[in-house]
């Protein structure tokens, strides 16, 4: 029996990577395919469903057997593989460029470039590098992976209907009644994700179209010092009751918040797959996007894509699909199109075909 | 139904390329209108520059002592706003609680910030000093050679813009825009036209004529701008007085951030015409002087633009015809023709050339 076991440098509840890792052992399961979990770290909700990298055993003879290395930041579990003897396959999930991070927090920065470094020396000791879009594919080549192939994350769709939070709804409904369109972003606040050119943006819709317009990031803060900053430009701008900075939020409350938005604005310059684009679309609000990396694959024609976010165009753009009916319409019918796209069923096939292939090497 | 060329593919009834240029037309009119005051962008620019780190909005020596200096100050007074409840009584007894201890080591690196940025300013002052001897870095020097730059030589670059940038879908910078009479000229020909001017009297004037100028070095600028999005560059002024280095630099950078098939128009004084109107001692202590038609033809052929061609400007002055009716006449203007071409030439001349795909 070949085994393909799983190596990740944490694993937590409700996190895309820790999701993914767990429908690409149901594929492999249902491929006949002996396949456990190790990590780096587990959050202790989920410590008892894995197991520590140091407790793998060795592989037993005869039996063919690959260690696949989720990777997506750096992690003393990438130089610790390339001292074990299987086969190697790396499925690549993107490492943010560390010149986002260096001028706001470089000790982030530090551990982006040793991210990198590990992808790497990866390089020579992998068998295949398996990457969920093709804009990171790339990126494996141009770092040395002969063997790549692209196969979307796997993620259950369905898992983006919650039910939603009735009394956040109320109170995002009371602010929405008054008048005025909402814009969301969802996505952690950090440098790379662009949140200042989204609030430039929306300054100057205010200005030009929606004076009384509200704006929501959602997401958990990457970077205290950008965080910071956004707070005092958003202070600055007069706009404290207009831009609500809501950090993390419960599924529930993000149901509400996706319920009351008009459009979803991501002007993201670095992004591997991205998908909140996804959920974006899942709950039909039509995007309004920034041409940057993967961000126009991963849309796949179904977002108003820009390759120019200055704030004047941004505004233009979102005043345009919010005035548009016909426009909106049809964004928000290609969004729905689209995540079929990325259904789990059509993802797991295209990730069964890979394995299946790579058994029969 | 995915294009990956570009990621802009018909929806259904709609053609979202045709959306995307509709959206650049309106942002035209609307800065062109009024309705996005002038000016707007590069204010809400320098309002996150302020709580951002220099390294992340790039600047000039000025700007980012500024930065340094602004975050020279440790503030332990956290924020306590909260949206949980009874969040901000925690957060204000935390920050009481702490206080104390917090307040006694960002006193001494406050201290320490001010002190080292104190010693940056003592630093750039010398800088400066040692700039008044140098006069390839002298801003004096520069503002002295701005003001040489021949006068009355918009109409003729402005046509030749005008057809070179025909149909552009990007935005047209104009490098050392001045009053902002090429941008006036661009945006009424329905181009999104903007500018930049080191000098900021001028920006400013243009500004309050409604005109997007913005005070600024086209080759700072560039830098930031993201590659092949600009419909068209124009260069004037500046290539008269940067160094050669500094020059096919600023072509290089205006050349990335071109989008494919627009144009770069170079608009240079003519060698002989700068020198000859120039006082010798300014001309001599010049950091840089204008390159001949022929260097701008091959550099940009070396950046991979493809040159379409070279317009001279208006002729020389020095040589005036005299008036028909005088004796012989014929014979002196005849001379004189043949003189100005032999010694003098055009006083400026542009040279056009354009990205491909």
């Amino acid at each position: 029996m070949a085994a393909i076991h799983q190596l990740l440098p944490s694993f937590a509840p409700r996190d895309a990577i820790g999701a993914h890792a767990l429908q690409v052992q149901r594929v492999l399961h249902g491929l006949g395919v002996d396949s456990r979990i190790y990590v780096g770290d587990a959050h202790r909700e989920v410590r008892r469903s894995v197991q520590s990298y140091r407790d793998l055993p060795s592989p037993r003879p005869g039996e063919p057997t690959w260690l696949l290395y989720q990777c997506s930041t750096g992690s003393p579990v990438a130089d610790w593989l390339l001292s074990r003897p299987e086969r190697k396959l790396s499925n690549y999930h993107n490492i943010t460029p560390a010149s986002f991070f260096e001028p706001w927090e470089p000790h982030v920065g530090a551990e982006l470039l040793e991210a990198r470094r590990q992808l790497d020396s990866l390089a020579s000791a992998t068998e295949l590098g398996i990457a969920d879009s093709a804009y990171n594919e790339a990126e494996l080549r141009a770092v040395g992976y002969g063997a790549t192939t692209v196969v979307p994350i796997l993620l259950d769709t369905t898992a983006f209907d919650h039910e939603v939070d009735r009394a956040a709804l109320d109170r995002l409904e009371a602010k929405a009644s008054a008048g005025g369109s909402d814009w969301l972003f969802v996505g952690r606040v950090a440098p790379h994700k662009a949140q200042h050119d989204v609030i430039k943006a929306f300054a100057a819709h205010r200005i030009a179209d929606d004076p009384h317009a509200r704006l929501h990031l959602v997401g958990g803060s990457s970077s205290h010092a950008y965080w910071t900053a956004l707070e005092r430009f958003v202070a600055a701008l007069g706009l404290t009751d207009a831009v609500d900075l809501a950090g993390s939020v419960t599924p529930g409350e993000l149901a509400a918040r996706y319920r009351v938005a008009d459009v979803f604005v991501c002007l993201s310059e670095h992004e591997g797959f991205c998908v909140p684009l996804l959920e974006a679309m899942h709950h039909e609000v039509p995007v309004v996007a920034y041409r940057a990396a993967a961000v126009p694959e991963t849309l796949g024609g179904a977002g108003l894509v820009l390759d120019d976010k200055s704030p004047a165009t941004v505004a233009a753009a979102v005043h345009r699909v919010l005035a548009d009916a016909p426009l909106r319409t049809s964004l928000v019918a290609a969004g729905t199109a689209r995540v079929a796209d990325f259904s789990l069923g059509r993802t797991s096939r295209q990730l069964a075909d890979v394995v299946t292939e790579l058994l029969g090497r | 139904m995915t294009d990956v060329d570009d990621g802009v593919v018909p929806l259904g009834p709609i053609d979202l390329r045709q959306v995307l240029v509709e959206i650049d037309e309106e942002v035209a009119r609307r800065r062109a209108s009024g309705a996005l005051p002038p000016g707007l962008e590069q204010e809400l620019d320098a309002t996150f520059a302020r709580f951002a780190p220099a390294a992340t909005v790039g600047g000039d020596a000025a700007s980012v002592l500024a930065a340094a200096e602004r975050s020279a100050f440790v503030d332990v007074d956290v924020p306590t706003a909260s949206t949980l409840p009874g969040g901000p009584v925690l957060k204000k007894a935390l920050r009481k609680g702490m206080a104390w201890y917090l307040r006694y080591l960002a006193q001494q690196t406050s201290a320490f910030n001010a002190a080292a940025v104190r010693a940056l300013r003592s630093i750039d002052d010398r800088v400066a000093a040692l700039e008044q001897t140098s006069p390839a870095a002298s801003p004096h020097l520069r503002d002295a050679l701005e003001a040489l730059e021949p006068a009355s030589s918009a109409d003729d670059l402005v046509s030749v813009a005008l057809v070179a940038c025909r149909g552009a879908t990007g935005r047209v910078l104009v490098a050392d825009a001045g009053d902002g009479a090429e941008v006036r000229a661009l945006s009424g020909a329905g181009l999104d036209a903007y500018g930049l001017d080191p000098r900021r009297t001028a920006a400013n004037r243009a500004l309050a004529d409604g005109l997007d100028v913005r005070v600024g070095e086209a080759a700072t600028h560039l830098a930031g701008v993201a590659p092949a999005v600009l419909g068209g560059v124009v260069l004037r002024g500046v290539v008269d007085r940067l160094p050669v280095a500094g020059a096919l630099a600023l072509a290089e950078a205006a050349a990335r951030a071109l989008a494919p098939g627009s144009a770069l128009v170079v608009r240079s004084t003519s060698p002989t015409a700068w020198a000859r109107r120039l006082d010798p001692v300014a001309a001599d202590l010049s950091p840089g002087r204008p390159l001949s038609p022929e260097t701008w033809v091959h550099a940009l052929g070396g950046l991979g633009l493809t040159v379409e061609g070279v317009h001279d400007g208006p002729p020389a002055e020095e040589l005036r015809d005299i008036a028909e009716e005088l004796p012989g006449a014929g014979a002196v203007n005849a001379n004189n023709a043949l003189l100005r071409r032999a010694l003098f030439g055009p006083v400026s001349y542009t040279v056009v050339a354009r990205r491909t795909a």
